[in-house]
């Protein structure tokens, strides 16, 4: 088993580009990305630049998805609030992956007490809601894109304790791990070189999964009004504006609540593709 | 039975301190002052120090945890600083608005997302399967106020179906009020919920008394209700308590989609009104909705799984 492991990642990445909904997948999120990063080359109207003779207007060709109540030009905020949804999306999974990976791996692999103490915090944390622990952040820390980031990394690093605690546990185990001891090597050493490569699969998957749960969690705290701060546009602010003009016009809701579910789609369907792809049995079936 | 549950009950107790204990730090001790994330860091400071003495943020900690903790033992949580209403009261006047919405949502998600789930597993690899899966990548995928705006845009402007503001008044009303609110994220939760039932189910099904159940003969039906179900279930409850706070935790953006009145109204309005004493008192609530459900989850468990309550498992 531990021999088809060490070779298992990039061949799991290989199957991943293989398989048709993966690849799909892969080319909405790329598409994504680069409307968002290149936004002000797509999009020329200013995002937050005012007109109310061109309030409310539906789509056409000067404004593709049509005007907000201000007479903004919802398709140059979508591709800009997607900077910041994005922006969000990508960074507070990687913040509380980087810091859940650490702490799960040192509570699995030294165990005890501080394995303990860990998870009992792990435990509280999972109980709440992700959406309460934002507004609690928020409520304390103020609104604001750089609080939202805390706020969810907050929310996920327990998830990624556990992921990379267990699976700690159970490559600790391995014969490989008691023979890289037995050679000597350090367990900092033990712990980099043969712990986390083997691991990284499911916190991968997660990682993916929770991509797509942090641009829903954005979107839902952006549009409580606690997270980006208008006039800066950001896919959950916009149907928040829009909802006070629903009679005017339901496009900016239409718009950003799609872009919304595109982009959590794409990454929660990567995640499927990457738990698959990671499994060695399921991929040797196909 | 009544020995673990009342084990579980002791339990909670820990807990409960814990979660008050996460909130009240949470508001303290995190980075940020919450006077100045109320009022804005631009505000001048004699403002942030009377602020900070009216709602009793000049005491030192262990004193305003000895009061915090006070506050939640009598239900006394002092008075909004808006309009020095009694906070009591205004949870009192938003909480059954919250709790209909939440119980309802469940209720539909039982009723929609568990048969969906069985079907899902029965049909495995079949068409009403790949409609069901569809179904709940759905639900995992649209965000619940998206819906409920998609909802209102169509039943309430389009079609002039149902009212799309407030809470209604006398209970035809009130029914009628809850109907898109509680449909939002009861579909939402069904996603999920057949998304859960059918893994279980697959994963029951599987089992070698399903075979011998079918070749004694038993109809598909009762093989699927009494053999299958009732241990797919153990999983399902357990999944329900997390269901059940996340509809509790999207009641709070669906309330905002209807101008619903709710705990979750009148939290976010706290916040934003910069009513530091309201916004403590509606997340506590919420917390220990939190623990509350938890506990249940696990009474429940014992009750449809003998070995937890015999002390095997």
């Amino acid at each position: 088993m531990s021999a088809t492991m060490i070779p298992a990642r990039s061949t799991a990445l290989g199957a991943l580009r293989r398989d048709p909904v993966g690849l799909i997948c892969l080319c909405i999120i790329a598409a994504l990305l680069a409307l968002a990063i290149f936004a002000p080359w797509f999009a020329w109207a200013d995002p937050t630049a005012q007109n109310v003779l061109r309030a409310s207007r539906p789509p056409s060709a000067a404004n593709w998805f049509g005007t907000d109540q201000f007479g903004r030009d919802i398709f140059s905020r979508i591709l800009h609030g997607g900077r910041v949804s994005l922006l969000v999306g990508i960074s507070a999974p990687l913040l509380a992956g980087l810091v859940g990976t650490l702490v799960g791996v040192v509570a699995g692999y030294v165990g005890g007490l501080a394995d303990r103490l860990v998870m009992r915090v792990v435990d509280l944390l999972m109980a709440f809601p992700s959406l309460l622990l934002g507004v609690l952040v928020a409520a304390a820390m103020g609104p604001g894109l750089r609080n939202v980031v805390i706020a969810l990394s907050l929310a996920f690093v327990p998830r990624f304790i556990r992921i990379a605690r267990a699976s700690t546990l159970s490559v600790r185990q391995e014969p490989y791990i008691e023979a890289a001891r037995a050679t000597g090597l350090r367990h900092r050493r033990v712990v980099l070189r043969h712990v986390l490569p083997n691991i990284i699969g499911p916190i991968l998957v997660v990682g993916s999964l929770q991509v797509a749960t942090s641009i829903r969690l954005e979107a839902t705290l952006s549009f409580l009004g606690l997270g980006t701060q208008p006039p800066s546009p950001s896919w959950g602010n916009i149907i928040r504006d829009g909802m006070n003009n629903m009679l005017g016009s339901p496009w900016p809701i239409v718009a950003s609540g799609v872009a919304i579910t595109l982009a959590v789609l794409a990454f929660n369907m990567l995640g499927d593709q990457l738990s698959d792809a990671f499994d060695p049995t399921r991929r040797r079936k196909s | 039975m009544g020995r673990y549950i009342l084990q579980r009950l002791i339990d909670a107790v820990p807990t409960v301190l814990l979660s008050l204990t996460l909130v009240f730090a949470a508001l303290r001790i995190l980075p940020g002052d919450p006077a100045v994330a109320m009022l804005g860091d631009r505000a001048p400071i004699e403002q942030i120090e009377a602020f900070r003495h009216k709602v009793g943020l000049d005491q030192s900690l262990p004193m305003q945890y000895v009061n915090f903790l006070a506050e939640v033992a009598t239900g006394n949580f002092g008075r909004s600083l808006a309009n020095d209403t009694p906070i009591t009261q205004l949870l009192a006047d938003n909480l059954p608005y919250t709790l209909e919405l939440t119980g309802f949502a469940t209720l539909i998600s039982l009723l929609i997302g568990i048969p969906i789930g069985i079907i899902s597993a029965v049909a495995h690899g079949r068409l009403p399967d790949h409609v069901a899966r569809l179904f709940g990548l759905a639900g995992y995928c649209i965000p619940d106020f998206f819906l409920g705006a998609l909802f209102m845009l169509y039943f309430g402007l389009h079609l002039d179906l149902l009212p799309v503001m407030g809470g209604g008044t006398g209970f035809p009303d009130r029914m009628l009020h809850l109907v898109m609110p509680a449909a939002t994220i009861g579909l939402v939760m069904a996603a999920f919920l057949s998304r859960l039932t059918r893994s279980a189910m697959l994963e029951v099904l599987r089992f070698d008394y399903i075979r011998t159940a079918r070749a004694k003969g038993l109809s598909t039906w009762l093989v699927i209700t009494k053999h299958a179900l009732r241990n797919a279930m153990i999983p399902i409850v357990t999944g329900i308590g997390i269901y059940i706070l996340s509809a509790l935790s999207g009641s709070i953006a669906i309330e905002l989609v209807f101008s619903r009145p709710g705990l979750g109204q009148l939290m976010i309005g706290a916040v934003e009104a910069r009513d530091f004493p309201i916004v403590q008192a509606t997340i506590t609530m919420f917390a220990l909705f939190v623990v509350v459900v938890n506990l249940m989850v696990d009474v429940a468990y014992a009750v449809i799984n003998p070995r937890v309550r015999t002390g095997e498992a």
